[in-house]
């Protein structure tokens, strides 16, 4: 990994960290981040205005602010249903979006050198608790939070160019930013429920989230994601809804008669869809959560839960947590034990009949309601 | 030069959970987790709430039927091997070490050498080197055929 630098570069201008002066430095970031605000500014002048929309996402009122509509149309569709007409309170976070393409305003020149960006998106050296940056070199997005003024920033190239994993989870980093500093983490998982509470279904990519959440939807189960949720402890174990989209492999057993919102090869990318507004009844903001489900392919002819260690979901959603998010560490780590702990945790033996999985899970949801006295 | 004596969590590096009588350890910068299950676990929670290693060796020696230089021994190469994953630190403190309290009369356990399990699969996640392309700001740019290492 590289080691950590001291040096940063702005505006061409070689910046250098000042040592041992949290303040300073402090004030430098702030200055990165002014440069973020004066080049959203430049693109919503370019594009003759913005559009906002409001947001209740786990239960925090959030603002976007678009310069033009490239980065709406690929932004907002993931998040239209938890789309409010206005909040009620101060927005927690008020996030600026512009891209290059459409706005002729670049991104900030990069404060590092290229040894300096980490796989999952940090720029070594640069940030602190209050100031957080990261780069999807692949999305070419620079994401920005200020902890403090509650804003962020989001500059993507060019919109049309915003691959597919990122219009189906947009603003992932900046969101995982404002759940930690929420009581909230950002997890790779699904999240399906009834009145009665809800399942936490954990797993790597082909594990069958995305079958098992979609298919208990197609069934009339209420739906929370398919790929990633934010989960809370407090006040009790629950699972907030952070989008609407679902993805899902031609050749899957979960088929959603919705077109296609991606045009990549099927064969080699997943299928992207929107749930909002086709799936509105079943769409929830949250739904306390009961226990936690890994999916593990099976040959038996019926699916089944066999209790299972909760260090084994811990590993897998603290090992994707950590891969998967800047800056997640060891908070991270901690909070996601206490959710497994308070929570039972169960092995899900799919089965060989898919169309038996949502019959098990909404049964296995009835039982575990009954036993925790729900 | 003697060798250090106690130890602490590496807590800028790792963190680690508690599961009935297993450890659950993870290096956050390398990616690596760690299961020390049985007596990994009860060497690890005994250097961790304090006590110096020669008490933890002695208290295994107590409570445990084995050999007591198999034993000395294998506390020697747990403890190495927690630093040499960076893990566990030494403490350089004048306090007295932590006391181990020992359950009276109950009868010795056989002793099994601590094993510690390694799972290494998170690590090309983390570890890949960066892409060497940069855009006009200095933005890196995607290499195609690179692989996209943290999508699903």
């Amino acid at each position: 990994m590289a080691s950590i630098q001291a040096r940063s570069r702005c505006d061409d201008q070689e910046l250098t960290r000042p040592q041992g002066d949290s303040g300073e430095y402090a004030v430098m970031l702030d200055g990165y981040f002014g440069l973020a605000d004066e080049a959203w500014a430049r693109a919503r002048a370019q594009v003759q205005g913005s559009f906002e929309r409001c947001y209740k996402i786990a239960d925090l009122a959030v603002q976007l602010q678009f310069a033009g509509p490239a980065l709406l149309q690929v932004i907002a569709p993931a998040l239209d249903h938890l789309e409010v007409d206005r909040l009620s309170e101060e927005p927690v976070l008020t996030v600026r979006l512009w891209d290059r393409a459409s706005t002729g305003v670049a991104m900030p020149p990069a404060p590092v050198a290229i040894d300096d960006f980490t796989v999952r998106g940090e720029l070594v050296g640069f940030g602190d608790d209050q100031h957080r940056v990261a780069y999807d070199r692949q999305a070419r997005t620079l994401s920005l939070l200020r902890h403090q003024s509650r804003l962020g920033w989001l500059c993507a190239y060019d919109a049309r160019a915003v691959p597919t994993y990122e219009r189906g989870a947009p603003l992932r980093w900046i969101l995982g930013w404002l759940m930690r500093n929420h009581g909230r983490q950002v997890v790779h998982a699904a999240g399906v429920g009834t009145d009665k509470g809800s399942v936490l279904i954990v797993g790597r990519g082909g594990a069958g989230k995305s079958n098992t959440s979609v298919g208990c939807m197609l069934s009339g189960l209420s739906f929370v994601g398919d790929d990633f949720c934010a989960v809370a402890t407090i006040p009790r174990p629950t699972v907030y809804s952070l989008y609407s989209s679902a993805k899902l492999r031609s050749g899957d057993w979960a088929r959603l008669p919705l077109p296609r919102i991606n045009r990549e090869d099927p064969d080699t990318e997943k299928n992207l869809y929107y749930l909002h507004p086709h799936y509105a009844r079943q769409l929830k903001d949250h739904i306390p959560l009961l226990a936690i489900l890994l999916p593990s392919k099976s040959n038996t002819p019926r699916p089944w839960f066999e209790r299972i260690s909760p260090r084994i979901p811990l590993i897998e959603m603290a090992s994707q947590s950590i891969s998967m998010s800047p800056n997640a560490g060891a908070e991270a780590v901690t909070m996601l034990s206490s959710l497994v702990r308070q929570l039972p945790c169960y092995r899900f033996h799919l089965g060989s009949a898919p169309a038996l999985i949502p019959v098990a899970v909404s049964d296995f949801i009835r039982r575990v309601a009954t036993t925790a006295g729900q | 030069m003697t060798s250090p004596s106690r130890f602490r969590l590496n807590d800028k590096q790792a963190v680690f959970e508690k599961f009935d009588d297993e450890i659950l350890a993870i290096n956050l910068e390398t990616g690596t987790y760690y299961s020390l299950p049985g007596v990994s676990a009860q060497i690890w929670s005994w250097l961790i709430d304090g006590a110096d290693v020669q008490t933890v060796k002695e208290a295994l020696i107590t409570s445990y039927d084995g050999n007591a230089h198999d034993i000395d021994s294998a506390v020697t190469h747990f403890v190495d091997k927690m630093r040499q994953e960076s893990l566990l630190v030494p403490v350089q403190t004048e306090a007295a070490a932590a006391s181990i309290p020992m359950a009276p009369d109950t009868a010795k356990k056989p002793f099994t050498h601590p094993v510690v399990e390694m799972y290494t699969d998170l690590q090309d996640l983390l570890l890949l080197d960066p892409v060497h392309d940069v855009d006009d700001r200095g933005w890196p740019v995607f290499r195609p055929g690179a692989a996209a290492t943290t999508k699903n």
